[in-house]
């Protein structure tokens, strides 16, 4: 890496910090604002910002890279991608399609999910896209009976 | 008599505003709510004749030449200047050109007396004539003038013929408008165009011309044109000079038929107007928007004939201000205080009906069945049958609900409302207070206005329950009066609270069977969510906080030279103080889609577009929208601000992150390639309201953009409900 990608990725770094900053100052001004769900997205896009240039960089400092993503993974809310496990699925009993949580059961050591309405409250199971999704974000952990999903968003039947 | 017959007069009587379906007007309908003719395309962006010349009578305008001024932006109301039909960017930041357009159009000053015009370009404005109390010696209009196209009015235009020769009245003599006054006009313009459903005059641009008005004790205070738009009809235009009122019918009845109120009848297979159904549309607009204020906790503050428009709409709203709770505030000395503003506004249109009824000849007496108008009655009648209505919308309901409810059900009604009523009113002490420069805290001894918020989603959770302790905890009593005073004060919200919760079950039973609701659960979302949304305070409102953040941003603005300073606070504190869920469901243009769904409520901010698609079996998705366009083997997002690239990877890889609820939850939705777009659909519910806000960033790292020109502007929707949705397709049915 030359003196001056890392000049140019100092400065990209900077311009991400410096808007997380007016985010912040923003939400100050802003009464009806949750200013720590806002600084964790601020957070989250300025370790994800580093860490590009980190992985980008190479060397040692693909280190930090790495140390992020795994942070990441562990960390993922499924909350924050009910999007992408909704897809295709409509409620079977009201016919919605708007997803409010993710519910686990946990059957022969394998976590089993289904998807909560937010219009009527029941479950049903996911689409193909859903769970391709879901596998995609959590893979390996859904046939970890260790595994506590609540700290990753779940909720979890028993 | 024939002055104000002939073929055709009262025709093509104006279509009334519809805050619900406003998306399915057509560009003609909307251009004529503004007041322009668009038959007749003169102006710089051939925009239309300012048809208040020829309903209010060139006769009662003052003619004036104009020069033209440098200036700058110091803001833009964007949607509106493409309504009007300037060229302004998707983007929203102006270009050099498009800059240039607006100032061409707007940018012009009456010279001070002795001030040669030389071989500057001039143009000939308009100053209009009315009468009425409050105009400090004025004929009317002492520092306003309109401009021949757009029906576009300049505030601080300068000194006009009308105004006073008189230096020792310098308030009304020295033809400025302060900037201050620009941005508060600019903010509570959006925010009456929606919360009112008569509406409101908006402001299309404030232009810095560099020029302060300097007052006899050597303070100084910046000055601006403030491009003023709408119909702007005011009563007071009726009352011209008083001893001229009998030339008052014609100017009545063509002001009436712009506004939408003129009601005729036929005599002889001819349309004439039927003069007392015509003055019973007009007061009840008033009484509902004076219910408006109320529900909405909103004080005007200088109410005037000459500060409201014919139809209602609010007009002049430098006073103006909302409160936390239900105190009786005023702002002016002389002004009547929260909850007795309506009186005011009662004897300015008693003041004007008496005069338009005295300048009927006998014969035009009986053609258009005149009587004599007994206004009190009426309006006092009117009033409170809006004020019920409308705090039955503030349990939740829809205003079509409310509105069949005080046929079928008037007492159920009027009951519930009686007992919000009292509440509102509970004071820890007698008397009237002044707002204009403090916010009062403790004056209102409950919150009746959070208990209307938050009490739907315990009511429907146990309709049957005993809600009295919940009740009395919403209204979180503040009581700080005397011992002796504080003892009654508890007793009669105790006595209150008790009778609260069977009237609004009383209200909620009766409103269940009504067809506006496909179900018992799709009735409970909607009194919900549209009850926790519409009784929010809107707290970036309040006069002694908001003129005081505009004075700070304006000495910013001197300091930075950037305008870009009050593209920020004004258009986020109007994207903040929207509360009518109507007005959200009906905001910008609304079309069908291939697939047989409706998109609605489209609106293009800070080069996104947004918008809230919705098909008849019962999908609903906010709808968010970038183009792109190839460019240097990446992808160009020209709309949005600095137009930057992105790699096929990123593009494909982009995420939106978003809230609704403030950034106490946040989600992610994956761009969609369509075409030259990209796109994201966010699933929601019918009856769902909120604001949207967020980020994009690439998966692939590297890009990161906020939905916002600065920091968050956010995109306020409402989503509709099978019913609602079926009455904007006849909406738009009939457009087609």
């Amino acid at each position: 890496m030359t003196e001056g990608s890392n000049g140019d990725a100092l400065a990209r770094i900077v311009a991400t910090a410096s808007t997380q900053l007016d985010l912040l100052a923003d939400a100050r001004r802003r009464p009806e604002i949750d200013r720590a769900g806002l600084a964790q997205t601020a957070l989250d896009l300025l370790l994800e910002s580093i860490a590009r240039e980190a992985a980008a960089a190479g060397g040692e400092l693909v280190g930090f890279a790495e140390r992020f993503e795994a942070d990441k993974a562990r960390g993922l809310d499924v909350r924050r991608h009910l999007i992408a496990l909704g897809a295709d699925w409509s409620c079977r009993h009201c016919k919605n399609d708007v997803v409010r949580a993710v519910i686990l059961t946990l059957a022969d050591d394998v976590w089993k999910p289904q998807l909560v309405c937010r219009a009527c409250g029941r479950t049903s199971p996911l689409a193909p896209r859903g769970i391709a999704a879901l596998k995609k974000r959590f893979g390996a952990r859904l046939e970890d009976p260790a595994w506590d999903p609540t700290e990753n968003g779940f909720e979890v039947s028993s | 008599m024939t002055r104000i017959r002939g073929k055709g007069v009262f025709d093509d009587v104006a279509p009334r505003r519809d805050p619900l379906t406003q998306s399915a007007a057509t560009p003609e309908a909307r251009l004529r709510q503004l007041g322009v003719d668009a038959a007749e395309r003169v102006g710089p962006s051939n925009v239309g004749a300012s048809k208040i010349l020829d309903v209010v009578g060139k006769e009662r305008f003052a003619k004036v030449d104009a020069v033209r001024v440098p200036g700058r932006v110091a803001w833009l109301n964007v949607e509106l200047a493409r309504e009007l039909g300037f060229d302004v960017p998707a983007s929203g930041r102006l270009t050099e050109s498009s800059e240039r357009a607006i100032l061409d159009a707007v940018a012009w000053r009456i010279p001070p007396k002795g001030e040669e015009v030389g071989d500057r370009e001039t143009l000939r404005v308009f100053a209009d004539r009315y009468g009425g109390t409050g105009l400090g010696g004025t004929g009317g209009a002492g520092r306003t003038a309109f401009l021949p196209f757009g029906n576009l009015s300049i505030k601080g235009i300068g000194k006009t013929p009308l105004s006073p020769d008189n230096d020792r009245d310098f308030l009304h003599s020295h033809g400025g408008a302060p900037m201050r006054e620009g941005f508060v006009e600019a903010i509570w313009g959006e925010v009456n165009a929606n919360l009112f459903t008569e509406g409101s005059t908006r402001i299309l641009a404030v232009i810095d011309t560099g020029d302060f008005t300097e007052f006899p004790d050597g303070t100084k205070e910046r000055r601006a044109l403030i491009v003023r738009a709408g119909a702007q009809i005011r009563p007071a235009h009726l009352l011209e000079g008083l001893s001229g009122h009998k030339t008052s019918g014609p100017v009545f009845a063509r002001s009436a038929k712009e506004s939408g109120h003129l009601v005729t009848r036929q005599v002889r297979g001819e349309a004439v107007m039927d003069f007392n159904a015509t003055m019973s549309s007009l007061i009840d607009a008033h009484a509902k928007t004076a219910a408006e204020q109320v529900r909405w906790r909103i004080l005007h503050g200088a109410m005037s004939s000459s500060n409201m428009e014919l139809g209602g709409a609010q007009l002049d709203l430098a006073t103006e201000t909302s409160q936390p709770y239900t105190a009786p505030i005023h702002v002016l000395k002389w002004s009547q205080p929260y909850l007795q503003e309506h009186t005011e506004r009662l004897s300015e249109i008693e003041r004007v009906a008496r005069v338009v009824y005295d300048g009927f000849s006998k014969a035009e007496r009986s053609l258009f069945a005149v009587k004599q108008v007994k206004v009190g009655q009426e309006f006092g009648a009117a009033y409170e049958a809006n004020l019920a209505e409308q705090l039955a919308k503030a349990a939740g309901l829809k205003t079509a609900v409310a509105e069949r409810l005080m046929e079928t059900s008037p007492e159920t009604v009027t009951a519930y409302a009686k007992v919000v009523r009292e509440l509102a009113a509970l004071t820890n002490e007698d008397g009237r207070f002044n707002a204009d420069k403090t916010v009062h805290l403790d004056k209102s001894a409950v919150d009746v206005f959070n208990l209307l918020r938050r009490f739907p989603a315990l009511y429907f959770a146990d309709p049957s329950a005993d809600h009295t302790p919940s009740i009395r905890d919403l209204l979180t009593p503040m009581i700080h009066a005397n011992p002796g005073a504080a003892l009654r004060l508890g007793h009669r919200i105790d006595e209150l609270v008790a009778e609260f919760g069977p009237a609004y079950a009383a209200l909620m039973d009766a409103a269940k069977s009504d067809p506006a609701y496909e179900d018992a659960a799709a009735m409970a979302r909607s009194v919900t969510q549209r009850a926790a949304f519409e009784n929010m305070p809107l707290d970036r409102l309040y006069k002694a906080e908001l003129h005081h953040a505009l004075i700070e941003q304006i000495d910013a603005y001197a300091w930075h030279n950037d305008a870009r300073i009050f593209r920020e606070v004004i258009d986020k504190t109007v994207s903040a103080s929207q509360r009518s869920v109507d007005a959200l469901i009906g905001q910008g243009t609304a079309r069908r889609l291939d697939d047989g769904g409706l998109e609605l409520g489209k609106r293009t901010i800070d080069g996104i577009d947004y918008a809230v698609r919705a098909w008849p079996e019962g999908r609903r998705r906010l709808h968010l929208e970038l183009p792109v366009r190839p460019n240097d083997g990446g992808f160009e997002l020209p709309t949005v601000p600095g137009a930057p690239t992105l790699s096929s990877q990123q593009l494909d890889g982009l995420v939106y992150r978003f809230t609704t609820d403030g950034w106490k939850t946040t989600q992610e939705v994956e761009a969609r390639r369509e075409g030259d777009r990209v796109t994201f659909d966010i699933p929601v519910l019918g009856s769902d309201v909120g604001q949207l806000e967020g980020v994009f960033f690439a998966a692939q790292g590297r890009f990161w953009l906020k939905d916002g020109a600065s920091n968050f502007r956010g995109y306020s929707f409402a989503v509709p409900d099978r019913a609602e949705l079926s009455t904007l397709d006849a909406a738009l049915s009939s457009r087609e």
